[in-house]
Parts: C-alpha cells; structure tokens; sequence
C-alpha cells in the first residue's frame, strides 16, 4: 500500500474514546437542542428591537425633509402654458398675435 | 459513516418531535460535526461546542431540510457556517489561543500531548484539507460523500486527502527518523 494511501490516526482527536463521556455527550447535544428556546423568535426580536429606532429615526429624517415645504409653500407654482401650446403644435398652426400675447398675459399673472 | 439510508425516516419522526428519532440523529452525526468544527476552528473543545449549537439550529429547522436522506450533509453545512462565524468573531476579539482540557493523570498528559501535536499539524493545513483528511480518516467518510458535504468534487476531495496526509506525514514524522 502506498504511505499516502494509509489514514493518519486521529484518534487522539476522537470524542468517542471515552464512551461514558461520549454517551454523556450525546443526551446532552440532544436535550439541549430539543429544548433550547426558539432561535427564529430571538431573532425576530433582536430586529424589532434594532428596527423600532430606525423607523423612528426614518421619521426624524422624513419630517425634517418635508418641513421647509410646508413652511415655505410649493417652491415653483404650475404654470399652465403646455397644453394650448402644444394644441397649436400638434396642429401645425401658426396662432395669431393676440392669443400668443393673450397666453403671456395668463402666464405673467 | 453507515446507515445513511436511514436518515430519511429519523428525520421525519424527529419533524414529529420523536426525542428518540432526534437522538439517533445526534448519535450518527455528531463525530463528524465535532471534526469539521475541530477543522475550521482548530479547537477540540469548542468544536463540540459548536456542535451542540449546529444541532439547535437543525432541530428548530427540521421542516426546512429539503433532502431529508442527506440531513448529514444538510447539518455540516450549518456547522460549517456557524464555524466560520465564530472563527471570524474571535479573530475580530482576540488572537487565537488553543484552549483544551487540563490533564490529571500521566495517561492523560501523554494523549493530551498527542491531541495537541495533532491540532498544531493540522493547523499547518488549509481548512478545505482539514476538513477533508478529518472526515476521511477520523470519520471514515468516503469521498462521495465528502464531495456532497463540502460541495466540491470528487477528485477534489481525492487531491485535498493526498495533499494533507502528505503534509502531515511530515509534521508528525518522529524526529530522530532519517
């Protein structure tokens, strides 16, 4: 047989040498994880508890974001000059002076 | 590793809280368990720690192992994880120290001196030839189903078995041979 071909012995490493102890070990891996308490749960619990402050300090942010605008007003206020615009556009016409001055007019108010 | 075929069935009864189903399963897995931990953390006594921990983790889940025939693989993938965790855990703590029982009695000192030889030579390997070398040799796995719990091939796992026994051979040589 080939040296590589023979297993190092590990038995030093093996837990099972002691089999009272190994015995001991096994009802007591066993035991514990049957009644160990619920891992999905604690974990629920560590991201409510984590995720309570964020969505707290998410609402700071949100707050502190929108506050100038409803202080200040809209900064830029709609101006409704599109749409006869864009009419006159699509219809290929050329408008006359006075509804051009006219739309102007409604613009500048 | 025998019995595999049987995995299926324990598991199922384990899913109804079979407490005796469960301890089968411990039974079966739990020297490999310990040898992959002994392999990613260089550390006998935490490895069975982290066994135990690797089991709680596979009871609360049962309902989520998808190949029930294959729970030993299933289960050194969560140790595996969990090992890496740790591991990566205390290198942010502290500098690794190997921590082992403290021996009583002259028998004991010597095995404990051969165990700690052991770790030291192994810790000269990469993970991947630990775990590969601890499971063939310490737990008689064969190389399929080394190939299905490490997710690597078999020739893989083949060439990893040679390279470490080639290495250890070396550390473990007595020194006074030519």
């Amino acid at each position: 047989m080939n040296d590589d071909d023979t297993p190092i012995d590990f038995s030093a490493l093996n837990p099972a040498r002691d089999s009272q102890r190994w015995e001991q070990l096994i009802e007591r891996v066993a035991t514990c994880a049957m009644n160990a308490p619920p891992l999905v749960n604690l974990l629920w619990l560590a991201m409510a508890r984590t995720g309570r402050g964020l969505f707290a300090f998410s609402a700071v942010l949100a707050v502190c974001a929108w506050l100038p605008t409803w202080v200040q007003g809209p900064a830029v206020e709609s101006v409704p000059t599109e749409h006869p615009i864009a009419e006159w556009a699509r219809r290929g016409e050329i408008p006359p002076d006075a509804d051009v001055l006219g739309l102007l007019q409604e613009t500048w108010r | 590793m025998t019995q595999q075929v049987d995995d299926s069935g324990l598991v199922a009864r384990a899913r109804q809280k079979d407490a005796a189903a469960f301890t089968a399963l411990v039974r079966r897995h739990l020297r490999a368990a310990i040898a992959v931990g002994i392999a990613v953390l260089k550390d006998a006594t935490e490895a069975e720690d982290l066994a135990q921990d690797a089991f709680t983790v596979a009871y609360q889940n049962l309902a989520q192992c998808r190949d029930p025939a294959h729970f030993g693989a299933w289960l050194l993938s969560i140790v595996r994880s969990r090992a890496l965790n740790r591991l990566a855990q205390k290198r942010i703590r502290a500098p690794h120290d190997m921590v082992l029982a403290e021996p009583t009695t002259a028998k004991e000192a010597e095995r404990f001196a051969l165990r700690e030889q052991l770790l030291q030579s192994l810790a000269q390997l990469t993970e991947v030839q630990r775990e590969v070398v601890l499971l063939h040799d310490l737990e008689a796995y064969s190389h399929a189903e080394i190939a299905a719990a490490l997710n690597m091939s078999e020739v893989s796992s083949r060439q990893h078995l040679f390279n470490a026994r080639k290495i250890l051979r070396q550390l473990l040589e007595p020194k006074g041979r030519p």
